[in-house]
């Protein structure tokens, strides 16, 4: 039974903690609401005073403004491609890692180096070997007789290069969880399956995963909001492009906010951009729930 | 059948590591190489010359010290502020009946303030933090950092004071603890080590974190990810100070991963999988 004291007490202990939320993150949240009515650009000489255009933002968003909708749709395509290649890698690192091998503990421990890596560096590290000019892709090319490749210079390869980053940050990370979930899971329902007669394979389809329903899930929904807040790659890779081939949507918001300094209209794509992602989180849940 | 598999997970492993391992190797070599080797073609798989000119000129050129003091006084400032502020919150939320369902409630609303990308909220910050004059000042950093680390740290500390068992508590109360009494003589001992991994996750996340880093600084107070993402311009390639500079940042987070290598899964996961 829980402890009831009085409101006091209960203020105190969560006070402080509430004041700076609100103010850091609740406040800033609810301001976008106040800033998508405006057309107000910080730094200008006419729109620096926000000036109320009532729904004019959402109204150029939606009728427009494709660019937006384009970046939702780089997102959804980057997304789609980088998760599925890192749940399928990651599962069968655990799947490899599972069970007595030498030097299964320093195996770890340079799985863990991806994630002790700012995304910063590691976007820098690929543009180093991806540089079109003088990089180690293009090199080892080379060493197998293939013509060089633009890499993050070009339109059609720009995505690739961030997948593949995103991929060499997160696989380990999705490994390394499937690892330990694999490790906790009871053992008698694949010693009665095994007794049964089933093969591994069948095993692996018919127990092992839907065991590890929801932790695929949760591991899911993390992986695909993190996509959503892809921005350090983009920064140190691809600048967006070329032209928008990269721009996926937080990238979008930052060069409307931050570059062209359309604070309002930034607001309004930001509303929208939360709301599309409570609906992933929602669905996510009741599906967790079931 | 058995041999099989046994011989393709090891290729695979062997093939994975060799994916993982080449950008760090990339890295470090590239760190020891001077300037005009860095940039040549074909790129040198070991160093032709090693020298240590890259390491010299990231103190020298680039004011790595500035860059670190910064980094060192935000993160750990802002970590230590949102344990301080956040144990009490975790408690709360684990152990007081805040009101009918309410705990769960607040608990989940607060986490899923850290679930929406960054940029929502920093622009709306940014224009608040210029007119109170917070952009580029260490106060401003660290109050936007603890807001970010407060709900990770509060949603994973719950977890644990959660599976404390109750009787401890209550046989506290009948002896006439008060809530503090029991939150600092009895709680904070018996969570020590979650509370130190917590910790030292929120060390790493806010360490590596670029996205507010570079919006809510100008001159002053940047930090090493924007330090390590300026080598590389539409103009400029100094990708051997790149490397020394991102190498000496990685040392504090790579032990702090290390440190934290059985907590890491838990906190990662948000208290999901126990690692």
């Amino acid at each position: 039974m829980p402890l009831d004291v009085d409101l006091k007490t209960k203020l105190l202990l969560l006070a402080p903690g509430f004041a700076i939320i609100i103010f850091i993150t609740i406040g800033p949240f609810v301001f976008n609401y106040y800033m998508m009515f405006f057309r107000w650009k910080l730094y200008d000489p006419i729109y620096r005073h926000p000036v109320f255009v009532g729904l004019n933002n959402f109204i150029t968003l939606f009728t427009e403004y494709s660019l937006f909708w384009d970046a939702y749709v780089k997102t959804f395509i980057f997304t789609l491609i980088a998760v599925p290649i890192e749940f399928v890698l990651g599962m069968l690192l655990a799947l490899s890692l599972n069970r007595k091998i030498p030097g299964d503990r320093i195996l770890r421990g340079i799985l863990l180096i991806p994630l002790a890596m700012a995304p910063v560096a590691a976007g820098s590290i690929w543009r180093v070997i991806f540089n079109p000019m003088n990089g180690f892709a293009n090199y080892f090319l080379h060493l197998i007789g293939l013509p060089p490749q633009p890499w993050n210079t070009s339109r059609s390869q720009a995505m690739l290069t961030l997948v593949v980053v995103d991929v060499w940050q997160w696989t380990p990370f999705v490994g390394i969880v499937l690892l330990s979930a694999l490790a906790s899971l009871p053992r008698e329902p694949m010693e009665a399956a095994m007794i049964d007669g089933a093969s591994p394979r069948q095993i692996f389809w018919h127990v092992t995963l839907p065991l590890l329903r929801n932790i695929l899930l949760l591991l899911l929904i993390l992986r695909i909001i993190e996509c959503f807040k892809t921005f350090d790659y983009i920064y140190t890779l691809t600048y967006g492009g070329p032209g928008s081939a990269t721009t996926l949507i937080t990238y979008r918001i930052y060069l409307d906010g931050f570059r062209r300094w359309e604070v309002g209209f930034a607001a309004a794509e930001a509303v929208l951009t939360a709301i599309i992602v409570s609906f992933i989180v929602v669905a996510f849940y009741r599906l967790m729930r079931r | 059948m058995r041999s099989f598999y046994t011989i393709a997970s090891y290729i695979f492993l062997a093939l994975t590591l060799a994916f993982i391992l080449f950008p760090i190797y990339v890295l470090i070599i590239t760190s020891f190489k001077p300037f005009t080797e860095a940039f040549s073609y074909p790129p040198t798989l070991w160093p032709r010359n090693l020298t240590l000119e890259a390491y010299f000129k990231v103190f020298t050129h680039w004011g790595f010290t500035s860059y670190l003091i910064n980094s060192l006084v935000i993160t750990v400032s802002s970590v230590l502020l949102s344990v301080i502020v956040g144990i009490p919150m975790a408690y709360c939320l684990a152990s007081i009946k805040v009101g009918k369902n309410w705990n769960e409630n607040i608990a989940f609303f607060i986490l899923s303030l850290r679930l929406l990308p960054p940029i929502v909220g920093i622009l709306p910050l940014y224009v608040i933090y210029s007119h109170l004059k917070l952009v580029d000042t260490y106060p401003g950093l660290i109050l936007a950092y603890t807001a970010f680390n407060l709900p990770f740290i509060v949603w994973i500390l719950r977890g644990f004071i959660l599976e404390l068992p109750r009787e401890i508590e209550e046989s506290a109360v009948v002896d006439g603890a008060s809530v503090f009494q029991i939150m600092i003589k009895i709680i904070v001992p018996l969570t020590y080590p979650a509370i130190i991994a917590t910790a030292i996750l929120s060390f790493l996340l806010t360490w590596n974190e670029f996205t507010t880093a570079v919006f809510l600084t100008a001159q002053y107070r940047k930090t090493l990810p924007i330090l390590i993402s300026s080598f590389i311009g539409d103009l400029q390639f100094y990708w051997n100070d790149m490397c020394a500079a991102t190498v000496l940042s990685i040392i504090p987070a790579i032990i702090a991963v290390l440190l934290t290598q059985r907590q890491l899964v838990r906190g990662l996961t948000l208290g999901a999988v126990k690692g």
